[in-house]
């Protein structure tokens, strides 16, 4: 019985899993679209796979990338975080037939879509990765670029070890001043 | 939230409570206060972004190692250890999630 107030928490944890996991603002993630203008005789148009687009098909409003453009495809809009996956479809503008597509997940990776021309009715691509950095800041406004994310976050590391250093450095000098005091 | 608005943020919270009931111990709480929040809570942005580890399980090692800080750096008191960690992570926890969403 006089465990009974334990079950008072029981509440609590149904919150676990809504709380802390959901929402996390995880690094921003990009699709960089190239060599889209060596293939003049295809059409690529974006289409996000998500929540609100779910099942969404290709209409006169799709987005048609050019050359050079760049996507997100892991965001933050309001308090909203998406994941896409984005869904890029290529279409062969004689035949007016959809040949190919791809689909984009980030997983904390940046891409880049090269293509580099065609086989058969298909076009050529190559997709590179590279990490994508959560934008630390040390002050409220400073500009961050991929270099100054990356460095902060080395900073922060450095700032929890030199505070582990310090408490321990303070612990074995009282422990030392104790020992004097009772010799 | 930028690294110097949270360990603010953090040393006040930290700071105030530690003072309050420590105030035997004189500017002590002030400083186990700042190095506290310097050690633990950048490695926590780091966990809570770079990471899926359960931020509940975290939060529970922070109340468990400043509780073992204050009484082996302030007052060897191990129930008015509990109470105050608790109620001080509490506080910084919700301003910690309020910054960085």
């Amino acid at each position: 019985m006089k465990f009974i107030w334990l079950f008072l928490f029981l509440p609590f944890s149904s919150l676990a899993d809504a709380g802390f996991n959901i929402q996390r603002g995880k690094a921003p993630c990009y699709a960089v679209f190239t060599g889209i203008n060596k293939l003049t005789g295809f059409g690529f148009y974006k289409i996000s796979v998500n929540d609100r687009d779910r099942g969404k098909l290709l209409t006169d409003s799709a987005y048609r990338l050019k050359e050079n453009d760049t996507l997100k495809i892991y965001y933050k809009e309001g308090r909203r975080y998406w994941q896409g996956p984005i869904k890029i479809i290529m279409l062969n503008k004689s035949t007016g037939q959809f040949v190919d597509s791809i689909i984009l997940i980030a997983d904390g990776n940046n891409l880049a879509i090269n293509f580099s021309g065609f086989d058969n009715t298909k076009p050529k691509y190559t997709i590179t990765k590279s990490k994508a950095y959560y934008p630390y800041s040390l002050y409220a406004s400073e500009d961050i670029d991929e270099a100054a994310a990356k460095r902060n976050k080395y900073i922060l590391l450095a700032m929890s070890v030199t505070g582990f250093l310090i408490l321990g450095f303070m612990i074995y000098k009282k422990r030392n001043n104790t020992v004097t005091k009772t010799a | 939230m930028s690294l110097v608005l949270l360990i603010s943020g953090i040393f006040i919270i930290k700071g105030i409570f530690l003072w309050i009931f420590y105030s035997k111990e004189g500017w002590r709480p002030l400083l186990i206060g700042l190095i506290t929040a310097i050690a633990c809570y950048p490695l926590m942005v780091v966990l809570y972004h770079d990471t899926d580890i359960d931020f509940w399980l975290v939060l529970v090692l922070v109340m468990v190692f400043d509780i073992f800080m204050y009484n082996l750096l302030l007052k060897k008191n191990i129930v008015k250890s509990i109470i105050v960690s608790f109620f001080l992570n509490i506080f910084a926890i919700i301003y910690f999630l309020f910054g960085n969403g």
